[in-house]
C-alpha cells in the first residue's frame, strides 16, 4: 500500500487575502487557482517552496459554522507544521515580513522550534529538526 | 509537420518569456492550463502559472527564450528552447546563464496550451549558476 497526506483545507474567509499572506508573507507557491463552475468555488491550493509534501487547500468558509471555525480549526491547540531547512534565515525574514510569533524560538531535542500565527490566527509550529546522526 | 498556426503561436510564446511580463505567459495558457517543470509540482490555472514565470523573470531579469525548433516527436509537440540570462534577482548569484530544454505542449482546440512540461538539466542550471544541486 502506497499513501501518503497530500492536502489539508484551512478555512480562509476570503481567496485572495489569503492568497496574498501564504505567497508573500510565508513565500508559499500558488500550485492551482481554478474555477469550479458546478461548484461556483475557486480550487485554490498552495505550498511551501520546498519540494515534495502536503500542499494547503484554501477553502472559503460558505455558511455560518464553517465561518466561525476560521482561525481555531484545532480549538486553540497548533494546527500545522511547517518545517524548514534554516531556521534562522527563514525566521528572520518571516519577521520581516511582519508575521507574528506566539512563541518564541526554543532550541529542543528535536530542534529550534518557534510558533507563529497566520493572518486567520490559526498556530503554525515552525521547526528546523534535527538532523538524524549518519 | 507543424502547421503555420502552431509556428506563429510558437513565436508570441517565446516572445511572452522574454517580455518581464508574466501575465503574457499565463495568457497562452488555457484558464485551466497547466505548466510543470521536470518533475516539479505543476502550476494550474492561469494565476498560479503567472507566478511560476514570474519566478523565472525575477531570478533573471535580463532573461532571453530563444525559440530553436518546433516539431512533432513521438506524437508530441516539442518545443526546444534556449534561455540565457543573469541570475541578478534577489538573492542571486549574479552568474550568467545559457542553458537549452524543451517543453511538451498539449494545444487545446482554442489554439492555447493545455499543459506544458519543460525539461532541462536541473544539474547544469546549478553548476552554471553556482547554487547547491
Amino acid at each position: 500500500m502506497n499513501q501518503f497526506l497530500a492536502m489539508v483545507a484551512v478555512v480562509v474567509h476570503d481567496y485572495d487575502e489569503a492568497i496574498k499572506f501564504y505567497t508573500e508573507k510565508l513565500s508559499f507557491r500558488l500550485v492551482e487557482d481554478t474555477y469550479q463552475p458546478e461548484q461556483d468555488k475557486r480550487w485554490v491550493v498552495v505550498a511551501p517552496p520546498g519540494t515534495g509534501g502536503a500542499t494547503l487547500l484554501l477553502a472559503r468558509a460558505s455558511n455560518d459554522v464553517q465561518r466561525a471555525s476560521i482561525g481555531n480549526q484545532t480549538g486553540g491547540r497548533v494546527f500545522l507544521f511547517l518545517h524548514t531547512d534554516d531556521f534562522w534565515r527563514d525566521y528572520n525574514s518571516m519577521v520581516d515580513k511582519g508575521i507574528r510569533f506566539v512563541r518564541e524560538p526554543k532550541v529542543e531535542p528535536y530542534g529550534t522550534v518557534a510558533v507563529f500565527e497566520d493572518l486567520y490566527g490559526n498556530w503554525w509550529d515552525f521547526i528546523e529538526p534535527v538532523q538524524p546522526h549518519a | 509537420m507543424v502547421s503555420a498556426q502552431l509556428e506563429q503561436f510558437a513565436i508570441r510564446y517565446t516572445e511572452a518569456w522574454c517580455s518581464q511580463q508574466a501575465a503574457l505567459v499565463a495568457a497562452c495558457f488555457e484558464e485551466n492550463g497547466s505548466f510543470a517543470v521536470n518533475s516539479g509540482r505543476p502550476s494550474i490555472g492561469r494565476r498560479a502559472i503567472e507566478g511560476a514565470a514570474q519566478e523565472f523573470m525575477t531570478d533573471f531579469p535580463d532573461m532571453v527564450l530563444t525559440l530553436d525548433r518546433l516539431v512533432m516527436e513521438k506524437a508530441q509537440l516539442r518545443y526546444y528552447w534556449t534561455m540565457t540570462g543573469t541570475n541578478s534577482g534577489p538573492g542571486g548569484s549574479g552568474k550568467s546563464l545559457r542553458i537549452s530544454g524543451y517543453e511538451v505542449l498539449e494545444m487545446a482546440e482554442t489554439g492555447l496550451i493545455q499543459s506544458a512540461i519543460g525539461h532541462y538539466d536541473e544539474a547544469e542550471w546549478a553548476r552554471q549558476i553556482g547554487t547547491e544541486w
